[in-house]
């Protein structure tokens, strides 16, 4: 225990690095939410203080991975923030593919067969209200418990399950009906 | 069918997991290079000196968190310890022990309820008679039942000497614990309890003696009160 409280430059090097390696990638997805400067930089303090909060989560020792998975939390606070101040988003995100869903039904044999069904899923995804959306990525890819999605939410440990289990619930309602051809 | 429900669900998370992080990792491809990154998103030096002042802020609140929670824990570590010890230590004195069991008599309530057993005997196998009696002192009721003797002796100024023995079954008594000190007495080997009244009245010894359940209660010192009661026959 003594030695946790005193291995000290290690501990600083990693909060240090967090800012370092990802302030420019964390600034440019608030940059995509938010236009004015000032509101960018603060909403940056209160998203790095969090990351900081769940370092240990993080893997640092793949790029790749990490850099999801704070462009992941840091879109999602954005558009909590949003939400929060009561704001339209000023800006879609880019990367936006929902139009491509072009909602073809096929049968459920070639839906599982063809190898569709993952494809349709992240598809469904899309489609998903950024209500569910939110909640359903802070568990599953930033690997919150719910406890910690209601405290950034602000919402109630109660609420988070719901919008899991309607998030669920919607997903396999329209993806039945998708391969099913009706509900 | 629950089992095939559950299981069901079971790969539907993990799809739906597996899916959430793909899609993911689709969006961030798409984002600009690092190199990129720099020559496009603009951080003024007044919010990295910012940021670098929460990390420092948040780093030296987690170690003070740290150590708090190192500190709770030694201290309840402590005071389990040092009070475990010196419960040990008490216990193993007689004088606390007494001490505790008298505490725990006196605030357990006001009215001590003393239950006894007896041995079931015939009545006719036991006589009780006094081996000493104060000075003044005479007979003046003696009753007999199936369950108890009782002899009452009077002096010329009323005061009573009362001698109950409880011969069948079960028996108990209450005594007003606010009006008596209590303490113990030792009758011919057999432990009792003296009651001495704050108020003037009446004192009182109880005790058994192996067989037969005793209370002998009258206007008389603890000393006299034991002398009667040693030589009881």
């Amino acid at each position: 225990m003594l030695i946790l409280i005193f291995d000290t430059e290690e501990e600083r090097n990693r909060f240090l690095y967090l800012h370092e390696t990802y302030s420019l990638t964390i600034m440019n997805t608030i940059q995509r939410f938010v236009s004015d400067t000032y509101d960018a930089e603060d909403l940056y303090q209160e998203i790095l203080i969090l990351h900081a909060k769940h370092i240990n989560e993080m893997d640092f020792s793949d790029y790749k991975r990490a850099r999801n998975y704070v462009i992941t939390l840091s879109s999602n606070l954005c558009k909590n923030y949003l939400k929060k101040q009561k704001r339209k988003i000023e800006r879609i995100e880019f990367y936006d593919d929902a139009d491509d869903y072009t909602g073809e039904e096929n049968g459920p044999l070639d839906w599982v067969l063809e190898k569709d069904a993952f494809e349709n899923l992240i598809k469904e995804l899309d489609q998903l209200g950024d209500k569910y959306r939110m909640v359903l990525e802070l568990k599953y890819v930033n690997g919150f418990d719910d406890d910690s999605i209601a405290k950034e939410l602000g919402i109630t440990k109660k609420n988070v399950q719901m919008r899991i289990y309607r998030g669920k619930a919607l997903l396999k309602e329209r993806l039945y009906k998708k391969a099913y051809g009706k509900k | 069918m629950a089992k095939n429900n559950e299981s069901l669900d079971e790969i539907f998370d993990s799809m739906l997991k597996a899916a959430l992080i793909e899609r993911s990792m689709r969006r961030s491809a798409n984002y600009p290079a690092t190199e990129t990154l720099a020559k496009t998103t603009h951080m003024s030096k007044r919010c990295d000196q910012r940021a670098r002042r929460a990390m420092n802020w948040f780093y030296y609140k987690e170690k003070l968190d740290a150590v708090y929670r190192f500190g709770k824990k030694c201290a309840i570590i402590a005071i389990v310890t040092l009070s475990t010890t010196l419960g040990a230590l008490l216990l193993g004195s007689q004088e606390v022990r007494a001490s505790i069991l008298d505490v725990i008599i006196e605030i357990y309530e006001q009215f001590l309820e003393f239950r006894n057993e007896t041995r079931d005997r015939d009545l006719s196998e036991y006589k009780l008679e006094l081996g000493y009696l104060p000075d003044g002192y005479s007979l003046s009721e003696e009753v007999e039942t199936s369950l108890f003797i009782r002899k009452k002796y009077v002096n010329e100024k009323s005061e009573t000497i009362e001698i109950w023995a409880y011969l069948n079954g079960k028996y108990a008594y209450q005594i007003d614990n606010e009006v008596y000190n209590i303490s113990p007495c030792n009758i011919n080997g057999y432990s009792g309890r003296v009651f001495m009244s704050k108020k003037g009245g009446s004192n009182i010894i109880t005790w058994y003696n192996g067989d037969v359940g005793m209370y002998l209660e009258a206007y008389l010192s603890k000393k006299e009160l034991i002398k009667i009661a040693k030589k009881i026959k």
